[in-house]
């Protein structure tokens, strides 16, 4: 399967290459990835990171690389809401374990596997440093704190609606 | 415990602040004005004598490391680690959410201390709103003239500067200075070998200097403060506020601007709320996760770099966490030892292979199949990382592991014997922790 | 120039020389694996750690410039510990795949295990698994767990051959190397990462499961693949039980040489040890019937000799550039004695293949450039023409490739149309005369490689049973018709050869020594 980049994903690439000097677009990989990721769904093919890598000059290695390494990226599918279950220290002292199982068995899903209508994944996650709110589950952009297994719970039924 | 003054947080509950308008307003770009009136040699010798700790981790004296800067006539970059990842240090997160031109003024101040031209602000990944509102007032100072060409520079002072938000993708290790560089230019986040040094050959190579976002942050009060007044609210070579977070077994955790001369006893009880009712303190760590830990008779520290360090820890990012007499000091570490075994880039062999070692052990034990040998197999694992590494990610994960174990040695042995689990990590005990 | 202090001696180097060079000015060898002169300095590995006076923490040293007055220890408690301390670690998940892995013997992880380490393993967890044996490319299989992550082959591939199959994927402890997605590790110079890994994850699908290295024989001596002439080690079986079937030349790896080759050879000479055994011409014939060399070629030589007397001058010597320096002075002296015209290098007969900016020859014999020093430039197809026209009576081909239907004529039309040759081919059956060559691993001698670089052969091998080299037949030929027979070495060929080859008068066969020296002679 190959996958294009559409004038107006590439117009997005070229103004973050943009803020790199002259020569320096290798920096922008990381963004560009974040870019497509967020576009097609939460996770990323082959091809996709081939055509970063064909735009930015790269080898196919170099993309690869950086996929395989930071943990935001996923090569594998991810639900249409992916939750981070914080599972560090100070969420721990707070109880995260109860999020933890309150998310796998609300969502009736293991770790890393999406439910199959699409609508959710989950993983347990290092450190999201909002310590002071433990313990912390993020969904996009939202981070919810204080939790226990009756919060998760009324989190995912309100998702679980919007869902429908 | 002295009043909490608020210089680095005024704003945090001045939604207004947001706009650059609204920062102005609040008293805001003072600092920058008079920065541009200064020639730069003058900045870096006022904040030399304010005593600006480096606020990321290693509480490096900032004017020095701005003083290694090396000459070019080519570009020379500054670097601005917005990966907060220490584990509970909440702090930059805040302050870009919160206050995102404190961050901008504190890295035109500095940039124009420097003669640096262009700087990157490395935001984790996963901070996306701080992501969007950094990237917000970059935006305002770019359409006010600021930043950028044709503009007339920094407040018509004609000082060209460029700023851009780099995003993270997950990675602790970004958080090390040349971890971060390495990222920025595109790579795996794999800390660079050292010598040579940032200041002299960092990002793209050129001279680059990392500063930490609260290092940044404070620059501008810095300015408008004066020397004495800042160092007046720290102590002795400390100046300044300081932004503590305390969190774990407190009733009030959070993250708070304080003098810099609050003491671990203060912050836990006065600041933090204490702890549970019917509840004891068992162990608290003072900077970070990768800080040794510290026994409740070790708690009348002055939080400053110098002090918590004659102490035998170090204040790191200043995250503090506490446990109380419900915690596992064995399932804590092993809690930690997972996150430093996941957080190793792996690049070289005794972190990348040591840290998931020390992991393992401690599952075995966790597990109720562990030696009393493993204890000093554990530590001497430490010991043959500690100095080998290409980065301190190695002794990040060798001071919880040593601490821990020299400090609880009696309840780790009275584990590893009783071969069950004793006493959990969270809120809910199932047995009471025995020592022997 | 730097003087500097290491385990109590002195020593003087360049500027910019790195501790592990440096010790080496003094014979001392700093354990390291992910360091190598031909790649950027990658400081992964961490058993290059030494101590340096009032540094406090322990530096690598292949990473560490050498400076005047720096005094440096590498034998100090703190080295040893901490140099055991990384053997631990390399060695913690690493699978002891010893009695079934290629590398043992040659395996850097099993010599330091020896010289810096000998303990047990303290690992009571499973070790980490990852994927075994998977063939990444025609020439190179990988083995996931076997792999220290010294990132010395991802360095080969991004800065050598600049093709970037490999990379280092994921984090931490279970990183692994391996190939980018959709990639295949099939550069020209694939081999040389086998060359370059310290241990047993990256094999040679080639030599996998051939034999063990210290069974084998090595000898240091050039490629004869192309005009570039790498150095290369040949290794040769030296035991009749080892079970690698018939072929006595097993294996070719690049020696350096900073004069031609570097570090590296391509993979079209890497694997050109398999013509050494296979498809040689092991037979002679005479008048067009097979029968023993000796005796067939007394035959011929009388034959010729009679052809000659009759119809002085109407004979030709065919030669070709796969022959070594020696072989051509030879024989174009025997066409001298003879009467024969000047002979052709057949320099432009080729064969030819692909070429590159690296390291291949465009041009695949050897001594092109030797054939042209010697005067021996004509054009080998105006000769063969010559012959088809009826100019000769009796030509002699040595090495020089003749297309079928063109022997066929030759054959017919030629009193005598000989042929030596060390490689079967099909065109060899319409040869009414034929006689075995040895090969470049069967002699000792010279090639000029395309730069004016004289570098030496070694007999590794004795020639097939009836070959000679090319001019070994020469003398004999001499010595058959009492003539003068010439010299009757190498070394005393190449020494009268010089004596009298512009460009090749200074040198001295015993100083060539293991690099080779350039000639004198503008390229022709």
């Amino acid at each position: 399967m190959s996958w294009t980049l559409s004038p107006e994903m590439r117009d997005r690439f070229d103004k973050i290459v943009a803020r790199y000097p002259e020569g320096r677009s290798q920096s922008a990989v990381i963004p560009l990835l974040h870019l497509v990721q967020e576009a097609s769904g939460g996770s990323l093919t082959e091809a996709q990171q081939r055509a970063v890598a064909e735009y930015l000059g790269i080898p196919m290695s170099k993309v690869h690389e950086v996929t395989t390494f930071y943990s935001m990226y996923s090569l594998k599918p991810r639900g249409r809401r992916h939750l981070l279950v914080c599972r560090t220290l100070p969420c721990a002292l707070c109880g995260c374990a109860a999020v933890s199982a309150a998310v796998r068995e609300r969502l009736g899903v293991a770790e890393g596997e999406v439910t199959p209508d699409g609508a959710f994944s989950w993983e347990e996650v290092e450190c999201l440093n909002h310590c002071d709110l433990g313990p912390v589950l993020q969904v996009g952009e939202e981070v919810y704190g204080g939790l226990d297994a009756a919060k998760v719970s009324a989190l995912i039924e309100t998702w679980s609606k919007e869902e429908r | 415990m002295r009043p909490s003054p608020k210089f680095l947080s005024r704003n945090f509950e001045n939604p207004a602040a947001l706009r650059l308008e609204g920062y102005v307003a609040s008293g805001g770009t003072q600092g920058l004005r008079k920065a541009l009136g200064m020639n730069p040699q003058e900045i870096i010798d006022l904040v030399k004598a304010a005593n600006l700790r480096g606020r990321g981790g290693a509480g490096f004296p900032a004017a020095m490391k701005w003083g290694f800067l090396g000459k070019t006539q080519g570009p020379k970059y500054l670097c601005v680690n917005a990966d907060e990842g220490e584990p509970a240090t909440v702090k930059d997160g805040p302050l870009m959410e919160r206050d995102p031109h404190q961050l901008l003024e504190g890295i035109a101040i500095a940039c124009r201390a420097l003669d640096i031209h262009q700087a990157y602000i490395y935001i984790r990944g996963e901070f996306r709103t701080a992501i969007a509102r950094v990237e917000s007032a970059v935006q305002e100072w770019y359409a006010a003239g600021h930043l950028g060409k044709g503009g007339g520079g920094l407040f018509g002072s004609g000082f060209a500067l460029e700023v851009a938000v780099h995003p993270g993708a997950g990675a602790y290790i970004c958080g090390e200075e040349t971890g971060l560089l390495s990222s920025l230019e595109g790579k795996k986040g794999f800390p660079k070998l050292k010598p040579p040094f940032p200041a002299l050959k960092g990002l793209y190579g050129a001279p680059t200097i990392v500063n930490n976002v609260e290092t940044l942050s404070c620059v501008p009060h810095i300015l408008t403060l004066g020397a004495d007044a800042w160092n007046a609210l720290g102590t002795e070579k400390n100046g300044g506020t300081k932004m503590y977070n305390v969190c774990g077994h407190v009733l009030k955790p959070g993250c708070r601007e304080l003098p810099h001369d609050v003491t671990l006893r203060e912050l836990i009880f006065e600041v933090g709320g204490g702890l549970a009712p019917g509840r004891s303190l068992k162990a608290v760590v003072p900077g970070g996760s990768s800080s040794p830990v510290l026994l409740p008779h070790e708690i009348d520290v002055r939080m400053d770099f110098d002090s918590v360090a004659k102490a035998g820890s170090m204040l790191g990012s200043a995250g503090v966490i506490v446990m109380d007499d419900r915690t596992s000091m064995v399932r804590a570490l092993d809690n930690l030892l997972h996150f430093y075994s996941h957080e190793s880039c792996g690049q070289c062999t005794p972190c990348r292979e040591g840290t998931r070692w020390l992991y393992r052990i401690s599952q075995r034990i966790v597990a109720g199949e562990g030696k009393v040998g493993d204890l000093d197999r554990m530590l001497d694992i430490c010991g043959n990382m500690v100095g080998n590494t290409i980065c301190v990610l190695a002794d990040a994960a060798a001071m919880p592991t040593e601490s821990y174990i020299r400090k609880f040695r009696g309840e780790f042995e009275a584990y590893i014997r009783g071969g069950k689990r004793l006493g959990l990590l969270d809120g809910a005990a199932i047995e009471a922790v025995s020592h022997a | 120039m730097p003087k500097l202090t290491i385990d109590s001696r002195e020593t003087n180097v360049p500027d910019g020389t790195n501790l592990i060079e440096a010790a080496r000015t003094l014979g001392v060898e700093i354990p390291h694996f992910c360091y190598h002169p031909g790649l950027s300095v990658a400081g992964n590995c961490r058993m290059c750690l030494v101590e340096i006076e009032k540094v406090p923490r322990l530096q690598v040293a292949c990473n560490t410039t050498a400076t005047e007055g720096m005094v440096v220890r590498t034998d100090s408690e703190k080295v040893r510990k901490a140099r055991a301390g990384v053997m631990e670690f390399l060695l913690l998940n690493h699978p002891i795949d010893c009695p079934i892995c290629d590398c043992a013997g040659e395996c850097r992880l099993q010599d330091y295990y020896m010289e810096h380490d000998g303990k047990a393993s303290r690992l009571e967890e499973p070790k980490n698994r990852k994927a075994k044996a998977q063939p990444i490319g025609p020439h190179v299989m990988l083995d996931k767990e076997r792999c220290i992550l010294c990132s010395r082959c991802v360095r080969f591939t991004d800065e050598v051959t600049r093709t970037h199959e490999l990379g280092i994927f994921g984090r931490g402890s279970v990183e692994e190397i391996g190939l980018a997605p959709g990639t295949s590790l099939d550069n020209a110079y694939s081999g040389c990462v086998v060359d370059l890994c310290p241990v047993g994850a990256l094999t040679d699908r080639d030599f996998r499961f051939v034999s063990r290295p210290w069974f084998l024989k090595s000898t240091d001596t050039v490629c004869a693949g192309c005009a570039t002439g790498c150095s290369i080690v040949l290794d040769t079986n030296t035991k009749p039980y080892n079970r690698i079937g018939s072929d006595r030349a097993v294996r070719i790896t690049p020696r350096l040489n900073p004069a031609v080759n570097g570090h590296w050879m391509c993979d079209r000479g890497r694997y050109s040890h398999k013509e050494v055994d296979r498809g040689r011409l092991r037979r002679a014939k005479a008048h067009g019937a097979e029968v023993s060399p000796e005796q067939g070629f007394a035959s011929l030589v009388r034959e010729i000799r009679d052809a000659m007397r009759a119809a002085p001058g109407r004979a030709a010597f065919l030669l070709s550039p796969g022959l070594s320096n020696e072989s051509l002075w030879a024989l174009r002296r025997l066409a001298r004695l003879l009467g024969a015209g000047a002979p052709s290098g057949g320099v432009d007969l080729g064969p030819r293949g692909e070429g590159d900016d690296l390291l291949m020859s465009a041009e695949l014999s050897p001594n092109v450039r030797g054939a042209a020093d010697l005067g021996l430039g004509k054009p080998g197809r105006d000769l063969l023409e010559a012959a088809a026209r009826g100019a000769y009576d009796c030509l002699v081909v040595v090495g020089a490739p003749v297309e079928e239907p063109l022997a066929r004529e030759l054959a017919g039309k030629l009193r005598v149309f000989a042929g030596f040759y060390a490689v079967e081919t099909p065109a060899l059956e319409h040869y009414p005369w034929l006689f075995p060559l040895s090969l470049w691993a069967e002699e000792d001698g010279t090639f000029t490689n395309a730069k004016g670089r004289v570098q030496r052969l070694r007999k590794a091998l004795e020639p097939l049973a009836g070959a000679r080299p090319a001019w070994a037949w020469a003398r004999a030929w001499a010595q058959e018709l009492g003539l003068e027979p010439g010299p009757g070495s190498a070394e005393a060929l190449f020494a009268a050869m010089a004596a009298e080859t512009v460009g090749y008068a200074g040198l001295d066969y015993a100083a060539l020594g293991d690099l080779g020296a350039s000639t004198g002679a503008a390229g022709r």
